[in-house]
């Protein structure tokens, strides 16, 4: 096809957001990008569609091979970790049977972060909302040690100063607190002139200041150790402001709280914002806005869930039973400890998303973009096409109830992820 | 293929065939007349002392949803003691409450059940929830898309928009959906709960856009009249669980003029408080308006004792209930400017005061409403209790000394609130096919189930009888989807798959102006994006579709 085409309105998968707005044009097999103002995406989308070439320890082979190698490694797994998981909603179904068959451990790259939201679900839960609401009726956004565009690079153009609401006004006095370390100034201004405020807590003290919310919010003393390094008169003019608004939106990442503070104290954290929700809205509306969800992980949590009754994180038993704990099956971990024997990695959003390193005789197989980084020569690498831009698929985004439609932006003769998928299984 | 059921002892209310003895043929996965069948019997089933129905029609149960999803998070201590392993190319699982997708329709199947239908659909969660039916086996399926709390229907509202107008945002919301019927789930204080007011009567205004339930209940009601939707509207009312909400749901009835409704769980909507305790059952007094009234329609929402999770589109009044959340999480949140929901889970005891009556109240409706046309029986799966235990039900609504026995359990002081025991009723085969067949078939515009006529879906299902009911209807001997024999003896033997069940009224596509500026603008996402269209699933599942009837649009709009 040597006709360009313009797309509009086209859904893009390469963070949870989910923005379904960009317009994009196709000049036979390439994509222009040009239109595209979001860098994440704008990667994302930037690949040609000339065809790749399977291998098997790095040598070119046809698909028939690849699969073939692939089938006989899973063949011979007693349990196989399948992840990655970055992939439309038809070819985690597959993914998540073949886990079923073979005994196998199902687990995401993103699964650090959702997993400690899922802890903190089971063990006392929150009061969330999703992405419209924040966008049209929020008056407070509190920033909690995140500055939102790692995880969501329209977050401000889209939901903290869009350029309308049906409640203009509290739109109009919406106010945007930044709580956390170092705020990049060049995001802190509105179209109107508006600026982020900005209450300065040092990395460290996070935890403590999250602590001091909650007890400020009940009318209780904060500890004077604790008072003594934080802005303990910001806080509590964030609390009064809270309290007078209609609608606050606590905004936090989960996965950034895991780099900087580790996994424990992250789900300590998470757990406490819950908690405020939930505390807070017995008489006001405060509700939390999660960010993350990249890579379809909200989606393929979503399969699992009504197919298995549990979320990520599943040791499925010989004879099929799903056990979930979502501590123990950590994918990276089983694999760096050699507690599983093999790997089938399936990627097909972010060409970063590489595979984990393995045990040296620990055999990896990779479906993934031809694009993909590869930190090693798996045992075998079988390139397919990708959803969004070659082949229609569905995604769910960051806040659990919204689905996205991923068109075929342009032809592209690649297999994909499904194809492969299905032949594997039936050579197993 | 042509398969032939001798000396079937036939209850097909629908076709006036009640206790009848004839043969039934099945040719090609359809109910055919004698003469239609002239080639070669493929297998005979000698049923001779077997009771033979359609296959059962479930109106209302949670089997999908991203409010599902968040309810199987949340407690997967309920799952980890109902897992069972992939067996005879059956996907394996977990269960109860929250079922897994195999598991609803394998369970359904095994129990003689070949159609449920998913009663809270939001319109952002409409395409995964309709992946999620292609994961659910064997039955037919189809979902009500819950509205009447938009932001954007509420502003139509308060522009006093033109009839037409709203008529073609309720044709365009079920077309954009693929939903069945529309459901309404506390009519506008879902919306009035996001601007911080905790309740919200008949004829309170929503503060922000000073609309009332009444005009939202009559205004959905009107659209789907003038639309020729079958089912009427699916209302869960105004006070969920309140003590006191027998009046409003007994204004409502009142209010409706003759519009016709259908009335959801209406036992959790049938609570008195009078009493020592404040709490009361209202179930008389419904129960008269419902039989004074032939324009409503009702499902009972019945609850059994016992660990569940209750998940709704009510999020206000399931903020409300989190208070006696047991175990103690719960989560709601509110959704798109469209809805919202929250998950509280929930366990029933027969020893607490309010329990007990909760389930008596059930009872009682089911018992005093006398047309089995007219309510149909529900669990409100999984929130009174699971559909499992629906043979249970069954056998306590065909018998009383069976009733009886539970009742004497109940917390004394319930006991003392309660007429149950006052009531000799026992529901016969007859009545419950009706109920369970012919009755939600008919509501639901399904012409093709719900009974046994030549050019019916072949969905049969054999019975031994039994005196006891609970196994008479717990285990059938066999069932057949579509003429394929799915269960034999309680279990599953074969999977197909069934139909998505839509309905298909029509509307002016250049009406819809408004709507979609309104997309563009606010909802962060384009109108386009927001219909589901199977082609977008990519490789999933083939999804079949089957049309509910319709009749034409009789509010002068010319559509194309
Ligand atoms: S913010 Fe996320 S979803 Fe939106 S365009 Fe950028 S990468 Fe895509
Ligand atoms: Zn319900």
């Amino acid at each position: 096809m040597t006709t360009a085409q313009e797309h509009h309105h086209v859904a893009c998968p390469y963070c949870g957001f989910g923005c379904d707005d960009l317009s994009i044009g196709i000049r036979g097999g390439s994509v222009d990008v040009s239109q595209i103002e979001c860098p994440k995406a704008r990667a994302g989308f930037d690949v040609d569609d000339k065809p790749s070439e399977p291998r098997v320890d790095g040598k070119p082979v046809s698909y028939e091979q690849a699969i073939d190698v692939a089938s006989t490694l899973l063949r011979k797994a007693q349990r196989p970790l399948i992840s990655g998981l970055q992939a439309d909603m038809s070819a985690v179904k597959r993914a998540l049977a073949l886990a079923e068959r073979t005994g196998g451990v199902l687990d995401h790259s993103k699964g650090d972060g959702y997993s400690v939201q899922v802890r903190v679900i089971q063990e006392k839960g929150w009061f969330a909302a999703t992405r419209s609401e924040v966008t049209n009726r929020s008056d407070v956004i509190v920033l909690l040690g995140t500055q939102a565009v790692n995880a969501a690079p329209r977050f401000f153009e889209q939901s903290a100063w869009p350029a309308q609401s049906f409640l203009p006004d509290n739109l109009k006095n919406r106010q945007i607190i930044f709580v956390g370390d170092e705020w990049s100034s060049n995001l802190g201004t509105s179209p109107q002139g508006k600026k982020v405020q900005h209450i300065k807590v040092a990395k460290k003290d996070m935890p403590l200041a999250v602590g001091a919310l909650r007890l400020l919010w009940e009318g209780r003393t904060v500890p004077e150790t604790t008072a003594k390094t934080l802005p303990l008169d910001q806080l509590r003019a964030l609390t009064d402001t809270l309290k007078k608004s209609l609608y606050g939106v606590i905004v936090w990442e989960t996965a950034a709280f895991i780099d900087a503070y580790g996994i424990d104290e992250a789900e300590v954290l998470v757990h406490a914002l819950g908690q405020m929700t939930q505390q807070a809205s017995d008489t006001h509306r405060i509700v939390g806005f999660p960010l993350g969800g990249d890579g379809n992980i909200v989606g393929a949590g979503q399969i699992a869930l009504w197919q298995s009754g549990f979320p990520l994180r599943i040791a499925y038993q010989k004879d099929g039973r799903p056990y979930h704990d979502s501590r123990a099956y950590d994918g990276k971990k089983l694999l760096a400890d050699g507690d599983v024997d093999a790997l089938l990695w399936l990627t097909l959003f972010d060409a970063k998303d590489s595979p984990p390193a393995c045990k040296k005789d620990t055999p990896s197989i990779v479906i993934g973009r031809k694009d993909l980084e590869m930190p090693y020569e798996p045992s075998v690498y079988i390139p397919v096409s990708i959803p969004g831009l070659d082949h229609a698929g569905v995604i769910v985004r960051l806040d659990n109830v919204v689905s996205l439609p991923l068109k075929a932006l342009r032809t592209n003769d690649m297999p994909t992820a499904c194809d492969i998928l299905d032949l594997l299984t039936q050579k197993l | 293929m042509i398969i032939q059921l001798t000396n079937a002892n036939i209850y097909d209310p629908a076709n006036n065939k009640v206790g009848v003895t004839d043969t039934l043929y099945i040719k090609d996965g359809v109910i055919a007349d004698k003469q239609e069948v002239n080639g070669t019997v493929d297998k005979t089933y000698d049923l001779k002392g077997k009771v033979v129905m359609a296959g059962a029609i479930d109106i209302h149960s949670h089997i999908a949803g991203g409010k599902n999803n968040l309810a199987r998070l949340m407690m997967p201590e309920l799952h980890r003691a109902t897992l069972f392993p992939a067996e005879n190319g059956f996907r394996a699982g977990s269960s109860e409450p929250t079922m897994t997708s195999f598991s609803s329709g394998y369970r359904y199947a095994e129990m003689g059940f070949t159609a449920a239908f998913e009663p809270a659909m939001m319109p952002v969660n409409a395409r995964q929830t309709h992946l999620e039916l292609a994961d659910t086996p064997i039955i037919d399926k189809g979902a009500y898309i819950m509205i009447g709390n938009e932001d954007y229907f509420m502003t139509l509202l308060a522009q006093k928009a033109d009839r037409r107008t709203i008529n073609d945002y309720v044709a365009w919301m079920m077309d954009a959906t693929k939903a069945l019927a529309v459901k309404v789930v506390n009519p506008g204080g879902v919306n009035a709960f996001k601007f911080n007011q905790r309740s919200l009567d008949l004829d309170e205004h929503n503060q922000h856009y000073q609309v009332t339930p009444r005009q939202v209940l009559m205004t959905l009601s009107r659209a789907l009249l003038d639309l020729g939707v079958t089912h009427p509207l699916h209302v869960h009312g105004c006070n969920l669980g309140v003590a006191g909400s027998v009046r409003s749901t007994l204004d409502t009835i009142k209010g409706a003029e003759g519009l016709p409704l259908h009335i959801t769980h209406i036992q959790f909507h049938a609570y008195g408080d009078e009493g020592e305790k404040g709490f009361s059952s209202g179930a008389a007094e419904i129960a008269e308006a419902v039989n004074s009234n032939p324009n409503i329609t009702v499902d009972v929402g019945q609850i059994m004792f016992g660990q569940t999770v209750t998940e709704s589109g009510d999020v206000m009044h399931q903020h409300a209930a989190s208070k006696h959340a047991e175990p103690k999480k719960w989560v709601c949140v509110d959704i798109e400017c469209q809805g919202g929901c929250g998950l509280v889970p929930f366990h029933y005891r027969d020893k607490d005061y309010v329990n007990a009556l909760q389930w008596a109240i059930g009872l009682e409706i089911f018992l005093l409403v006398e047309d089995p046309w007219r309510v149909f029986l529900t669990t409100d799966h999984p929130n009174g209790a699971p559909f499992t235990c629906y043979p249970h039900l069954m056998r306590l609504l065909m018998d009383k000394s069976y009733r009886a026995s539970f009742f004497k359990h109940l917390h004394p002081e319930a006991q003392r609130m309660s007429n149950l025991m006052s009531i000799t009723r026992e529901y016969t085969l007859e009545e419950i096919a009706i109920m369970t067949r012919a009755g939600p078939a008919r509501i639901l515009g399904l012409t093709s189930q719900g009974h046994l006529g030549a050019g019916a879906q072949a969905d049969v299902v054999v019975y031994t009888p039994n005196d006891n009911k609970e196994t008479m209807f717990a285990k059938p001997d066999y069932v057949f989807k579509d003429g394929t024999l799915v269960a034999q003896n309680g279990k599953v033997v074969a999977s197909v798959m069934g139909r998505h069940c839509i309905a298909r009224p029509k509307y002016d596509r250049g009406a819809l102006k408004g709507l979609e500026t309104w997309y563009d603008k606010y909802q962060g996402m384009h109108i386009n994006n927001a219909m589901v269209k199977p082609e977008d699933f990519g490789d999933y599942e083939d999804i079949r579709f089957l049309e509910a009837h319709c009749q034409d649009r009789h509010d002068g709009r010319s559509t194309s």
